[in-house]
């Protein structure tokens, strides 16, 4: 109880004291709208910052999710397998829509990934959505099935390649630019599909990487502890 | 600003106090996961619509069925025993014995919560309809019908020693008195084959009646009459165990010899 | 200051509020998530300037796109890590079967 009124005491007093004494400023950046035309010929500039300006930044999240995600995979060894008895649901209704509607997921996915250099979107949204619409598909499956279709496709050793191929891609920039991670030339008009450079190949590459992530965090969750 | 504005943020303040006072995991998870949602609204609303969908897809979606698996607890279970010889016994305050062993591999192997209360021979079936769901103890034939039993774990003989006028608690017939300190036992009764090895092991002769084998049973485990699926997986748990044969024998081996 | 800051500002201290007082693990989590959904907040109402942004004809002023690129990735990294924390949960809860700090504590000595 004394725990609760002092911390309560203590951190009104910081909240009071922040409140009126930090001033914030306006934050004005330096990617003008008629820089990012000329240079890159995107139409979101957050996918311009993001693919080509500071495509740095993105290699190394891409690292952290890519170590984030081995971990994870190791560590749920250490727990015991879930030897229950399989829950599926039996309603007619859910087995026969849950196909159907995953297969609109993973257009929805790709179109997000396919144009994020022309509306809100991009690899993200693309791979965390594809990620998340495989929770309804482990609904109606049993789980020898998924562990099937997870081992064949070996998706945990192409996973890891993802920043090995940014990497490639930012040493060929001396290729075709004069210096590590240069675009591709290829600034269109603003709008088109093939505006902006080499956006749309790495957004495929990002959006790739964090649904191979997800689906393995939710395959180890599945088998080390049971479903529902 | 607009009315919505203001219920956005009063809904968001709610819920972020929700969460750090409510002690149910359920209730703070659903909490999180409206939060999330309303949370979403605002970045939209504050033109920023790239991470508005990330936002919804991860802490509204992804996130909430992380949690619901992390925080499953399959339930809690109250095992009342009776004390037996060589089934369930208590040395220094620590419970062993066969019954006992096997039991714990089954909770083990589902990951339930166990509880284990002793309970007299009297009261054994009241306190397990009314308040109990499982019952051990080394029964054979009880005579209730509301009572679920299992498979057989363990094959036993039924032994009759002169004219029987009682039985020992396991075995219940219908116009036998049963009768339940094992002291009592000097002639004319029906006995479990555990028993009887324990009161040879006592050091009782029967020279002056006969001994003979009634028929051939098995030991069962008793269940609530509400339990009827953790009879299902009792039993489909003991017909794996029999037929791992080095692990069930060296526990016969182990704890009746 | 703007409203939504103070906003902000209000979720974070409310969030580290729930992590001092909850004795249990998993509520411990959830709301260290509270924490950064308070801190992305904040930097979504710096940059709020005016339209979204995507570039569309005769709009004059735009957000800030440089903050809303490193939110992103904030996010994403925020859940991985959030999963991670929880698989150690679920190792240390399948020892010693319980969820509370108090009696863990307690075993440990």
């Amino acid at each position: 109880m004394i725990k609760t009124i002092i911390s309560i005491i203590l951190l009104s007093s910081i909240f009071f004291i922040f409140i009126f004494n930090v001033n914030i400023g306006d934050a004005t950046s330096t990617f003008t709208p008629e820089l990012i035309i000329r240079e890159n010929g995107s139409q979101n500039m957050v996918s311009s910052i993001v693919l080509d300006f500071r495509l740095f930044d993105t290699f190394f999240e891409v690292l952290v999710f890519t170590i984030a995600i081995i971990g994870v995979s190791f560590y749920m060894e250490k727990l015991p397998e879930y030897k229950g008895k399989d829950t599926i649901l039996r309603s007619p209704v859910i087995q026969i829509m849950t196909p159907i509607l995953f297969q609109i997921i993973v257009l929805i996915s790709l179109y997000i990934a396919l144009t994020g250099h022309i509306g809100p979107g991009g690899g993200f949204a693309a791979g965390v959505i594809l990620g998340t619409g495989l929770i309804g598909v482990s609904f109606v499956k049993p789980m020898d099935e998924i562990e099937n279709i997870f081992k064949r496709s070996k998706i945990e050793k192409f996973k890891i390649l993802s920043p090995l191929l940014i990497i490639i891609y930012g040493i060929l920039g001396l290729v075709w630019g004069d210096t590590y991670f240069a675009n591709f030339p290829l600034t269109g008009e603003v709008g088109s599909l093939l505006s902006g450079g080499s956006a749309v190949l790495i957004n495929f590459i990002i959006g790739f990487e964090v649904f191979a992530g997800t689906w393995t965090i939710l395959y180890k969750f599945i088998k080390h502890r049971g479903l529902l | 600003m607009i009315i919505f504005n203001y219920f956005m943020i009063a809904v968001i303040v709610i819920l972020a106090l929700y969460i750090s006072l409510i002690k149910n995991h359920i209730n703070a998870l659903l909490a999180y996961g409206m939060f999330g949602a309303a949370l979403s609204a605002v970045f939209f609303i504050l033109n920023a619509p790239d991470v508005a969908i990330v936002e919804i897809t991860v802490g509204a979606a992804f996130i909430f069925f992380i949690y619901l698996i992390a925080i499953k607890k399959v339930g809690k279970v109250r095992v009342y025993y009776v004390l037996t010889p060589y089934m369930v016994e208590k040395r220094e305050n620590k419970i062993m014995g066969f019954e006992y062993a096997l039991l714990n591999h089954f909770i083990e192997a589902k990951g339930l919560e166990v509880e284990y209360v002793e309970v007299s021979e009297e009261e054994s079936f009241q306190k397990l309809e009314k308040s109990g769901d499982i019952l051990i103890g080394g029964h054979t034939k009880i005579n209730d019908n509301e009572i679920l039993e299992s498979e057989e774990f363990l094959p036993t003989k039924i032994f009759m020693v002169g004219k029987p006028n009682k039985t020992s608690y396991g075995y219940f017939e219908e116009d036998l008195e049963a009768k339940y300190k094992l002291d009592e036992f000097n002639d004319n009764f029906i006995i479990d084959l555990i028993r009887y090895k324990y009161l040879l092991y006592l050091g009782k002769t029967f020279n002056n009646n006969k001994v003979e084998e009634l028929k051939t049973t098995g030991y069962k485990i008793l269940f609530n009459s509400n339990n009827d699926f953790l009879k299902e997986e009792f039993n489909d748990f003991i017909e794996e165990f029999k037929n791992d044969k080095d692990k069930y024998e060296e526990l016969i081996r182990r704890y009746i010899g | 200051m703007n409203l939504y800051q103070i906003l902000s500002f209000l979720v974070f201290i409310i969030g580290v509020f729930g992590v001092i007082n909850q004795k249990d693990m998993i509520l411990k989590l959830l709301n260290l998530g509270t924490i950064q959904s308070g801190v992305v907040l904040l930097f979504i109402a710096i940059s709020y300037n005016g339209h979204s942004p995507i570039i569309t004809p005769g709009i004059e002023s735009y957000s800030d796109p440089l903050i809303h690129s490193f939110l992103l990735t904030v996010i994403v990294i925020g859940f991985a890590n959030l999963s991670l924390m929880l698989v150690f949960v679920m190792i240390l809860s399948s020892k010693i079967k319980t969820y509370q700090i108090d009696e863990i504590e307690k075993k440990i000595k």
